[in-house]
């Protein structure tokens, strides 16, 4: 085995499942590269060795004795800090919660526990995912593993950053506004944030609890596929958890996605909120690969995309102020100065721009229900750009620019980000695929065909490749 | 856009939301609370009574 | 005549059936005695003689050839005037809306013509179903028939005093803070606020999207029960509407209440709110009739009903001045002074603190659940004191005197207003019984056994006819 960091899941699996990979020498390589890596990457805040060594173990023992679970048993995997794990510190990645340790796993833990996964530790986010990137919080942030000098995008930056690095398999986001696809689309990953409601979210810090979603980051579509099988189901636990039945997230992979009808949301990422003309020529050319694959492509139209943004931001920004006002005032300091500031944005918004932002919601979501049934996938751009340098984020970005993933958020509908190529300097691009409410398992077929006929996928950050 | 509010009416608007700012964070959101209120008209369009927002209550849900 | 209109629907009903009883006759009754009486009480905005006839004599033919369409046929009723009626004009008792007719019934209209109840009129209501009583609008407000010089409650009002009063059979109210159990309490009727999502408030001018709901004024719990049975029904775009088994409500009554634990959270009327002595004695009373149907009385603890109140009111004034905010900044003066002040406090909350009060609507909803898994229904008060004079009911009623409806908007919970009683004055007292969710036919079989085991139903309001001469 030369480096099973670089194995995706579905590979490590049948490697696993046939006992020629070990899971704890896997695990060992996913640490050893970590502590090789992490001074310079910081996708981690806290490492969880000995646990995950411990959880390698018994993967391994249980497989041994004949009791593989499935394809995440023994598989390393990073969680967003602001996943509730028992006995390890869940901090936001900020001073305020620089020493909390929960009781309890979230929900979505315990399924990638009792699926045999290896969980490895604590991965960096923008603060209370909105902060950053920030370097006065508890621990720097996350750097892209393209470029260090660049940002991975937020707010699941370590996810981001570790997964395409190989220091995890696969991790978990959470997206807000874009925090799973964001990093995904800026570090070349395959990230879903999955219908609304599909995940459960206990257990997990909220930012926005109307427009919060948990979900995995991966580097292919197939490897998200694999994770929602273990994490999706009804939580009584999440007042907004759905009942639904749970599909095969695999039935498409591999197979034809001859005839699919893919709506191109073409004034999104061409007026609305213009991609770069590096973005834009990679679309084209990832809509031609399409064609060629058999999809009818059409141009659709949905509303303005501010008119999403202001819905997002309006309900993103009172709700998040709602859950902190009180530490904000008690302890300012202990929050960073991009963290403090977009939260308190939040303040500014009155009840009737909350009620009316929730009136405009539904005449967003009916509008855009319209045109789905026209098509069965809708497409933009995953990023109007490739990442930037780490000390140019602005602060208060989100609220000046109508953000390309954050109408699906108002949406709920499923959205996944799948690499496709990369800009002159060498940092990866991504289209954005977004599917019917609960129709996950089509987004996954058509990444999956996608990420199969383009070399992408065989690429990884050089200084992530073997010492 | 809309008309820019002067610093005393968004001074009064700031205290009304509980808000402590030193002076170079007033200024910040001062420069920023036209968007706000871009954003604010941005969500209203005519509607009629019969309007039904996105979320509702679901008693059961709890 | 008089006596036909007060018939219960159960008694009415039964006759119908048994053809002793004619619908034209029965809405003849009622019109004639709206038309002798309500001058003095104003309980109507628009009476619809013409429709009403016309629905009485279809629901009589089609019983006559056999088609009878349940306990509801031929049953005249009342609606409040913020349910939509097609081609009837529908006015909220607002000036806003004073030539406003809808080209669709509400959902509850349609299914209460379809079992066949015969329409008077849309009733009076405070403006938009907040208003309070005001004089500023084009209609009076309506009066309280046990005396006309006292309130009626509100916000349904007019069906509250129409119902009492004999001129209507059945009524329908809504209900966001109370407006169904408060004026059913002060006009000494029962009245059902349903569980949130039960009934469709598709076509109903909304006041609180989160905490309105539509249900039944009627004489009795029984009575409320034949109305919710056509009702109850999931309305697939009524997006707050449940998908639910309908109980079968009518079969649920019993007279035994064996084995039911009656949970009682007396710290609301005895230190959260000021409440009068004859209300604690009336409630106290009851609550012995409920051991002597076999009940356990249980006391229970929920937090301070303030809370309950501050987290409903906030929530109601945020979302009525969304709802209005346009009519609102462009046409105020269409608004009466009560109704335009209320309303405009919405404009005035952060979208952090509606936020927040959704969050502790939460916590309060999941705090009663967790004591109703002790005990099977919660009995208060309805309202501390019987009706003031009419009009002082804004002064009548501060966070000391509240009314104890509000909380169980605010967890969607079922609840009851049913008669416990009368104050020496001849005014009627009022318990309400709260349900865990759905469980609203339960809420009437505990109503139904009290109002059985008492005599308060036997009594009906003496409308005097030198004041209903005078008036007319």
């Amino acid at each position: 085995m030369s480096d099973p960091t670089f194995l995706t899941i579905a590979e490590a699996a049948k490697l696993i499942k046939a006992r020629k990979l070990s899971p704890v020498e896997l695990a060992q390589a996913c640490i050893a590269k970590t502590k090789r890596l992490d001074n310079v990457l910081c996708a981690y805040v806290e490492l969880t060795e000995d646990i995950a060594l411990a959880a390698a173990r018994t993967a391994e023992a249980e497989i041994a004795a004949g009791g593989w679970k499935g394809p995440l048993h023994g598989i390393p995997i990073g969680l967003k800090d602001i996943y509730d794990t028992a006995g390890t510190r869940t901090t936001g990645h900020s001073r305020l919660l620089a020493t909390r340790v929960p009781d309890e796993d979230a929900t979505t833990v315990t399924k990638l526990r009792q699926a045999g996964s290896v969980i490895t530790g604590k991965l960096g986010t923008f603060e209370f995912a909105i902060g950053g990137p920030s370097f006065d919080i508890l621990t720097p942030p996350a750097r892209n593993p393209w470029n260090p000098d660049h940002t991975t995008g937020g707010s699941s930056s370590g996810s981001g950053a570790a997964v395409a690095a190989g220091l995890v398999l696969g991790a978990m986001g959470t997206d807000t506004g874009g925090s799973i696809r964001g990093p995904s689309a800026l570090c070349g990953l395959a990230g879903i944030k999955p219908t609304y409601g599909l995940l459960s979210r206990k257990g997990i810090l909220p930012l926005s609890q109307s427009l919060d979603h948990a979900g995995p980051m991966c580097w292919t579509s197939e490897d998200c596929a694999l994770m929602m099988q273990a994490l999706a189901g009804h939580d009584p636990g999440d007042p907004a958890s759905a009942r639904v039945p749970i599909p095969d997230y695999a039935a498409e992979i591999g197979k034809p996605v001859q005839g699919l009808r893919i709506g191109v949301i073409r004034h999104f990422h061409e007026t609305d909120n213009p991609a770069t003309p590096e973005v834009l020529a990679a679309l084209e050319e990832a809509i031609r690969v399409l064609g060629g694959l058999g999809c009818e492509v059409v141009d659709v139209t949905l509303p303005p995309l501010a008119d999403f943004a202001a819905v997002g931001v309006t309900i993103m920004a009172s709700e998040a102020f709602a859950i902190h006002e009180k530490t904000l005032q008690a302890s300012p300091e202990l929050y960073g100065e991009f963290g403090r500031d977009r939260i308190t944005m939040g303040a500014f918004f009155t009840a009737a721009d909350y009620v009316a932002a929730g009136y405009k919601r539904r005449e967003l979501a009916a509008k855009v229900a319209e045109v789905m049934k026209t098509v069965d996938v809708l497409m933009t751009v995953g990023s109007p750009f490739p990442a930037q340098p780490i000390d140019a984020v602005p602060k208060y970005l989100f609220f000046r620019t109508p953000s390309l993933t954050m109408p699906f958020n108002v949406t709920g509908l499923p959205a996944l980000c799948v690499a496709m190529g990369f800009s002159s300097t060498g940092l990866p691009l991504s289209m954005q695929l977004v599917g019917k409410a609960f129709a996950e398992p089509v987004l996954f077929g058509l990444g999956d065909a996608y990420e199969k006929a383009t070399p992408w996928k065989s690429r990884r950050p050089a200084m992530a490749l073997a010492a | 856009m809309p008309d820019p509010i002067t610093k005393e009416a968004f001074a009064a608007i700031v205290a009304d939301r509980g808000l402590t700012l030193s002076p170079e964070r007033f200024e910040e959101f001062y420069a920023l609370y036209p968007l706000v209120r871009e954003i604010r008209a941005r969500l209203r369009n005519p509607r009629g009574y019969d309007a039904e927002p996105a979320s509702i209550f679901s008693p059961g849900a709890f | 005549m008089t006596d036909l209109c007060f018939l219960t629907i159960a008694e009415a009903s039964r006759q119908i059936a048994a053809r002793k009883l004619s619908p034209v006759e029965l809405t003849r009754a009622f019109l004639e005695r709206i038309e002798r009486y309500d001058a003095g009480l104003n309980a109507y905005i628009l009476v619809t003689a013409d429709k009403a006839m016309a629905d009485a004599r279809r629901a009589e033919a089609e019983i006559m050839a056999g088609r009878s369409r349940g306990p509801l046929h031929g049953i005249p009723i009342a609606l409040k005037d913020i349910y939509n009626t097609a081609g009837i004009a529908t006015t909220a008792h607002s000036a806003l809306f004073k030539d406003h007719v809808p080209a669709e019934d509400a959902v509850t209209t349609r299914l209460l013509a379809e079992a066949g109840t015969v329409l008077l009129g849309k009733t009076a209501t405070w403006e938009f179903a907040i208003g309070g009583t005001s004089f500023d609008l084009p209609w009076p407000p309506a009066r309280n028939p046990w005396n006309p010089k006292h309130d009626p409650g509100g916000s349904s009002s007019g069906t509250g005093a129409a119902v009492a009063a004999g001129l209507a059979m059945a009524g329908m109210g809504t209900d966001t803070g109370g407006s169904i159990r408060f004026p059913a309490a002060w006009c000494g009727i029962a009245g059902l606020k349903p569980t949130y999502g039960l009934v469709s408030r598709r076509g109903i001018l909304p006041l609180s999207f989160s905490l309105d709901h539509g249900g039944p004024m009627c004489w009795t719990s029984e009575d409320c029960a034949l109305m919710m049975q056509a009702l109850a029904a999931h309305d697939p775009l009524d997006p707050g509407s449940a998908d639910v088994p309908i109980p079968d409500f009518a079969a649920a009554l019993s007279p035994s209440l064996k084995g039911l634990r009656i949970g009682v959270p007396r710290h609301f009327w005895e230190t959260d709110v000021d409440c009068g002595a004859e209300t604690k004695a009336a409630i106290e009373a009851a609550l012995e009739v409920y051991r002597a149907l076999g009940a356990e009385i249980v006391e229970v603890t929920l937090s301070p009903l303030g809370t309950y109140n501050d987290t409903g009111t906030l929530i109601s004034r945020s979302e009525a001045y969304a709802i209005h905010e346009q009519y609102l900044t462009r046409t105020p003066e269409l608004y009466g002074a009560i109704a335009r002040q209320r309303i405009s406090m919405g404009a005035l909350v952060r979208a952090p603190d509606y936020v927040n009060a959704l969050r502790l609507r939460g916590e309060l909803i999941r705090e009663l659940a967790a004591v109703m898994t002790t005990v099977d229904v919660i009995v208060t008060p309805t309202t501390p004191d019987p009706a003031p004079l009419l009009g002082e009911v804004a002064a009548f009623m501060s966070k000391r005197k509240s009314l104890f409806s509000r909380a169980f908007n605010v967890t969607g919970s079922p609840a009851l207003s049913t008669p416990s009683g009368f104050s020496s004055d001849g005014l009627p007292l009022s318990m309400q019984i709260v349900g865990r969710p759905f469980q609203d036919d339960l809420v009437l079989k505990v109503g139904h056994a009290y109002e059985k085991a008492t005599a308060w139903r036997d009594r009906r309001p003496v409308i005097a006819e030198p004041f209903a001469a005078a008036a007319q």
